[in-house]
């Protein structure tokens, strides 16, 4: 006879134990939002010491609402990876708690989150579910479940009923904990569970739970204590609990479903590793004697169960850990010796523990020598990448060593995904050696040519790697935004100092400061130094602390602008559009120096239209956004602004693949009428300094009288990349929300700065156009060390907590009609932005240099020949080959670097997985760092793509313009 | 320096230098004494960048004005000064580096506000280091002459105090909790440590370059003296070589030390015996 039939169980979505604890000690005018506003759970503890109980119930991480209902329905433990599968409720396979009630008859209600019907569909014998994928929508769950409990309630036709709100966590999402929207949200669970205390019966065991915590952000899915500390309130008139305790102990959420199928008299599912909780199982109708024996019977089921598991696991071909194997043997031999009833039961209870912890253990476990074999193959194919940036095989790049590289590419990556699939880890090795012999057969072809590292190369070389040596250090991790910003200004400052070095060398001699740094250059250098500086130091506002950092307070910055109390409205919109238009006006402005804004072509057409136009759009949505916060919101103002960003994004990009060119040319009959015209704005320099190119035209076929003139054609190159940027940099805002929009000017203003510092370099420093156009590796580093400070800038750690979900619901309504794939690409845009931006944006290191000497011509330096060098980027499209080889080495080196950087993460990962801190610190970082690369290949392919793609129709353009003269 | 009276500047150079060790042994080993404490360790601190620059200015007075060190163009300038002008151009150019210091420290990453007790001695002292000593000693265009690498006693110290400053931010993150962790204590020892190793390396090349020398002309001379001029051979011509081995070694060891030389009179027979 089981001791109840029939259980209601209560699941508040996000609920921390701090809000159901009530503290009489707190006035209410010192209340914090979500302290004391569930007082149900003390008063009836207070009343009924014998029929309540409240505890912590702490989870497992991952705390993602998916993996916790997986948790709390089969009782067995997540695995790390799993918190991906978020966005795809599958179905349960398992054995779990809801198959057996529903197996031994038992009807179960479900109402609330639709999450339940994808778990287990066709279960419930009645359901009443609601879309639980708006974060944005407090409401409609809620209600629903509010609106049927009573009623389901009041029926006879169930055993079980499980009622599911989400208002709490979403509420956190949206407002965070500390928000009055937050008090009233949970003083409305306190009415339900109260309402549904009223309405019980007599043999109904009544379970209020949390799935998981939140952060003081409102975010959850990492194991911080905020996280994992939920609450569970068990409560029944019919139950009889032995005296309270002090202190009340933490139950692990495992524990539930051994619990809930023994007092409902259901088998306990297969895989689970809980303990049931025998207290519970103990009716008020019983003797002290029967009391006794039930809890003995309650746990000698459980241990049965868990060791029938364990057996099955380890019949299949698993092995424990020896010594915990052991004692787990020895334990139950001991239970059954035992002849008291108390001794067995202690013994059982170790036995249980045990089992949940050895299984914790070998569940983390490693497979050392396929993580060998990973490492090896990443450490072999960098030496490759490394030799390949020094060999002769970049200068002249032969066909026939591209296609055997990307034959082996394929090859290596069959044989890894073999690997992989079969668990034959030879075949990892196998592809590592067949790498170092592919080196070995073209060896002649990747001999370091030559190797001039020059002090500009050496120490910001030396630089990264303090960085990257800092992956093996936990406290390095834990402060690296604080590392990388440090190593940021001392890269720049460096700069700074071999620039002010080559200055004075170069006006030996003259004792006056004025006369040395009172010219354009040098001022241009210290602007430029001093903007990239103050930009790093300010990005402190944006920073997200983590956990570990404990003396850090979080800014206002994270919390959305609907979260922020009313009198900071207005301001936070003014310093969110602010550095929007910001981001947008300054390359604009750019352009327009540069004359690339000219004319009525397609592209220029879409570059002075589209990134004004979103970036309005994104101001107009976040006033939306605003504005209606108070009421539920409506579906075209939240949807359809970011839906509009994203199709004119698409359709600017796309165009502007196609018909790349950002020229104007001013129709040849016009054209002598047009010369004063063009003397009279002084500054577009680009028609007079173009007029010197057509001249050599002119001379080379003397029939044309005409000299053709064009705007924009010295920074061709660079426009097109630009135009795409200026609208991705609006997307980006979009995702990375209001709060961060500074962030993302601060991370554009950086890059503009480091990339005049590194212009100013070349042009001070360089003798030919094959040297200018070669940025080697301190710009490489620079560039590096810059996208991870850009991660740590836009708000993010390389922790789970730490993602910004709320990027996942831009413009994304309902799950349903787009499916997982969209807000995951959301989540991940929004964290990744900054990978994303700087290596579209990589090719401009290349071309910086001759951009700048066109537009500022005092800045260009005395060592190059002047003529020439007015061309700008035009001499890059006239040689091909020169552009791919630059274009290639940096993007070789930037990958290299960043490769490099996973590399020794996940060596960090492998060398201490025992480290107590593996799975806070060094796991995570290891997987953002390895994404990270997946974004950057893929961005720098594109950016390089784009590149290419740009030189080829200029270069057509210039061949048609050579034949009509 | 030494070039005018020799012997005199250059170990008032020496000296200075061993001072200057002096000077940072012993405010490592106060600061260690005290056990690390932040109050009089701070306080230690300002009370030898004050020192440093005593010892800076007391040398440069009792250093004739001859300005060698000085460009020759820098020189010209200063004649039309009047020299309390310039005097209160360096003072004005020291307070206004201490304060460039410390916004850098700052953009570096020190807090704005708090501690900013700690950061400014952190500046005072790095200031005093790296910038107000040239300042004093090379006069006002002190920046160009480093950047120009006229002379390498500041050119060192200064580089060294500065890298060796910076290098001392990196122990900070480490989760040891050792007191000398607190800011700005590994900034501050680290640019004493810099100064200490500078001072040890300038030292060291003054030594090698003319002691070794000089040891060789040393020998040649007492075997000379004893062997030959004792047993009544005048002729002084067999040291001849050493001698001229010793001289152009000072030479280009001044040329190396960027030390100009107006001219080094032909040594008379005479003096040779006698030195």
């Amino acid at each position: 006879m089981p001791p109840f039939r029939k259980t209601i169980i209560l699941l508040i979505d996000a609920l921390r134990y701090d809000f159901a604890l009530y503290n009489a000690s707190l006035k209410d005018d010192d209340t914090l939002p979500y302290q004391n506003k569930m007082p149900v759970f003390g008063e009836i503890v207070k009343q009924h010491p014998h029929q309540a109980l409240l505890s912590p119930f702490m989870a497992d991480a991952p705390t993602t609402t998916m993996q916790r209902l997986k948790g709390l329905t089969t009782g067995s433990l997540p695995t790390f990876i799993d918190a991906s599968l978020n966005f795809a409720s599958e179905e349960i396979e398992e054995d779990n708690i809801i198959d057996q009630l529903v197996r031994h008859g038992r009807r179960v209600t479900i109402l609330g989150d639709d999450t339940w019907g994808g778990l287990f569909p066709g279960r419930f014998s009645r359901s009443h579910l609601y879309s639980s994928f708006n974060v944005m929508d407090l409401h409609t769950v809620d209600r629903g479940v509010l609106s049927h409990l009573g009623e389901e309630m009041g029926r006879g036709d169930w055993e079980v009923i499980v009622a599911h709100f989400l208002g709490v966590d979403h509420c956190g999402h949206r407002y965070g904990p500390n928000h009055p929207q937050m008090a009233t949200k949970l003083a409305q669970m306190n009415e339900a569970v109260l309402q549904v205390i009223a309405g019980m019966d007599n043999d109904t065991l009544l379970l209020v739970l949390g799935d998981h915590g939140m952060t003081q952000t409102g975010d959850h899915g990492g194991d911080s204590r905020e996280e994992v500390e939920a609450a569970l309130f068990v409560y029944s008139p019919a139950l009889h609990l032995p005296s309270p305790p002090v202190h009340t102990l933490p139950v692990a959420q495992v524990d539930l479903v051994p619990t809930l199928a023994l007092s409902l008299g259901v088998p306990v599912p297969f895989s689970s590793l809980g303990k049931v909780m025998e207290d519970v199982l103990v009716t008020a109708g019983m003797s002290a004697e029967e009391a006794e024996k039930q809890r003995h019977l309650g746990l000698h089921l459980n241990v049965q169960q868990v060791k029938r598991y364990l057996t099955a696991y380890r019949e299949l071909g698993n092995s424990y850990p020896q010594d915990l194997w052991h004692k787990l043997e020895l334990l139950e031999g001991k239970a059954l010796e035992k002849s008291s009833v108390g001794g067995q039961r202690t013994a059982f209870s170790e036995y249980l523990t045990l089992a949940k912890l050895m299984c914790e253990e070998i569940w983390a476990r490693f497979d050392v020598q396929e993580m060998l074999s990973g490492l090896c193959l990443m450490l072999s194919v960098l030496l490759m990448a490394g030799l390949l940036i020094h060999s002769s095989a970049l200068t002249d790049i032969k066909t026939h060593i591209i296609k055997r590289l990307l034959i082996l590419t394929v090859v290596v990556n069959l044989l890894f995904a073999l690997s992989l699939s079969f668990g034959f880890v030879i075949f990892g090795y196998a592809a590592n050696v067949l790498i170092l012999l592919w080196m070995y057969a073209h060896r002649q072809h990747l001999t370091v040519s030559q190797l001039d590292f020059k002090a500009i190369d050496c120490i910001p070389l030396l630089l990264v790697s303090f960085l990257l040596l800092g992956s093996f250090s936990n406290s390095f991790v834990v402060v690296e935004n604080y590392v990388v910003a440090f190593i940021l200004l001392s890269c720049i400052t460096l700069y700074l100092l071999l620039l002010m070095l080559e200055i004075v060398s170069k006006k030996l001699s003259s004792g006056k400061m004025l006369k040395v740094f009172g010219n354009a250059f040098s001022v241009t250098c210290g602007t430029g130094w001093a903007a990239a500086v103050v930009c790093v130091r300010c990005s402190g506002w944006f920073w997200r602390c983590r956990e570990e950092q404990h003396w850090c307070l979080p800014g206002q910055a994270q919390v959305p602008l609907s979260g922020l109390p009313q009198h900071l409205h207005n301001w936070r919109y003014f310093t969110s559009v602010l550095p929007l238009a910001l981001a947008v006006w300054l390359p604009r402005r750019w352009l327009l120096l540069c004359g690339n804004l000219n004319g009525s072509r397609v592209g220029v057409v879409l570059a002075r239209t589209v990134p004004v136009a979103c970036s309005v759009l994104v101001a107009v949505w976040w006033a939306i956004q605003a504005v209606m916060a108070a009421h539920n919101l409506d579906l075209w103002g939240h949807v359809i602004p970011p839906r509009v960003i994203y199709a004119a994004t698409a359709v600017h990009v796309a165009v502007l693949a196609c018909v790349p060119l950002l020229i104007y040319e001013l129709p040849p009959a016009a054209s002598r009428k047009s010369q004063p015209l063009v003397s009279d704005n002084p500054s577009t320099l680009i028609p007079h300094l173009y007029k010197s190119l057509m001249e050599k035209y002119r001379t080379q076929n003397s029939k044309g009288p005409t000299i053709p003139i064009v705007y924009g054609l010295a920074t061709g190159l660079s426009a097109s990349m630009v135009a795409v940027l200026m609208v991705v940099v609006v997307v980006v805002v979009l995702v990375a929300g209001d709060g961060l929009s500074g962030a993302v000017l601060l991370l554009v203003l950086v890059a503009a700065a480091s990339l005049l510092l590194q212009a100013l370099w070349k042009l001070k420093t360089c003798h030919n156009l094959k040297e200018l156009a070669r940025p080697g590796w301190s710009a490489a580093c620079l560039w590096f060390t810059l996208s991870i400070h850009g991660f740590y800038l836009t708000g993010h750690q390389p922790t789970f907590p730490a993602l910004h979900w709320s990027a996942a619901f831009v413009g994304v309504e309902g799950a349903q009609s787009v499916g997982n794939w969209a807000p995951a690409l959301l989540v991940g845009l929004n964290t990744y932005s900054s990978y994303l931006l700087l290596g579209l944006a990589l090719p401009l290191v290349v071309v910086a240099p001759l951009a700048l000497s066109v537009v500022f011509p005092s800045l260009r330096g005395s060592r190059l020949e002047g003529d020439e060098i007015s061309r700008g980027e035009f001499l890059l499209v006239e040689e091909p080959d020169m552009l791919r080889e630059s274009l290639m080495s940096t993007a070789l080196s930037y990958i290299f670097l960043q490769a490099a950087k996973v590399f020794c993460t996940s060596l960090a990962a492998f060398v201490l997985r025992r480290h107590l801190m593996l799975w806070k610190i060094f796991a995570p970082h290891f997987i953002f760092e390895a994404v990270g690369l997946i974004v950057t290949l893929l961005s720098v392919l594109a950016g390089l793509g784009f590149t290419l793609r740009v030189q080829a129709a200029l270069a057509s353009w210039g061949e048609r313009l050579v034949k009509a003269a | 320096m030494f070039e005018q009276t020799g012997p005199h500047a250059t170990n008032l150079l020496v000296l200075k230098n061993i001072l200057c060790l002096v000077f940072g042994v012993g405010v490592l080993w106060t600061i260690v004494l005290s056990g690390y404490e932040l109050a009089s360790s701070l306080y230690s601190l300002r009370a030898y960048s004050l020192l440093v620059v005593l010892l800076e200015g007391v040398c440069r007075y009792l250093t004739p004005a001859s300005s060698s060190e000085i460009s020759a163009i820098a020189k010209a300038k200063t004649k039309k000064h009047s020299k309390i002008f310039e005097t209160f151009l360096v003072v004005l150019l020291s307070v206004c580096s201490v304060i460039g210091t410390h916004v850098v420290v700052v953009l570096f990453g020190a807090y704005v506000i708090e501690n900013i007790e700690a950061t400014f001695t952190l500046s005072l002292l790095v200031a005093s280091l790296a910038f107000i000593r040239p300042l004093i000693t090379l006069g006002r265009s002190a920046v160009i002459n480093l950047l120009e690498r006229q002379n390498i006693e500041s050119e060192v110290k200064s580089f060294a105090v500065l890298v060796a400053t910076w290098a001392g931010a990196f122990p900070i993150p480490l989760d040891w909790d050792r007191p000398w962790q607190v800011w700005p204590l590994t900034c501050s020892i680290g640019a004493i440590l810099g100064e200490l190793g500078a001072s040890v390396y300038f030292l060291s090349v003054l030594w090698s370059k003319g002691g070794t020398q000089w040891k060789n002309k040393a020998r040649c001379f007492n075997q000379w003296y004893g062997e030959k001029f004792l047993s009544g051979q005048t002729d002084d011509t067999s040291c001849e070589p050493v001698y001229k081995q010793y001289q152009q070694c000072v030479k280009d060891a001044l040329k190396k030390l960027k030390i100009e030389i107006p001219k080094i009179e032909d040594p008379s027979a005479d003096d040779k015996p006698k030195e």
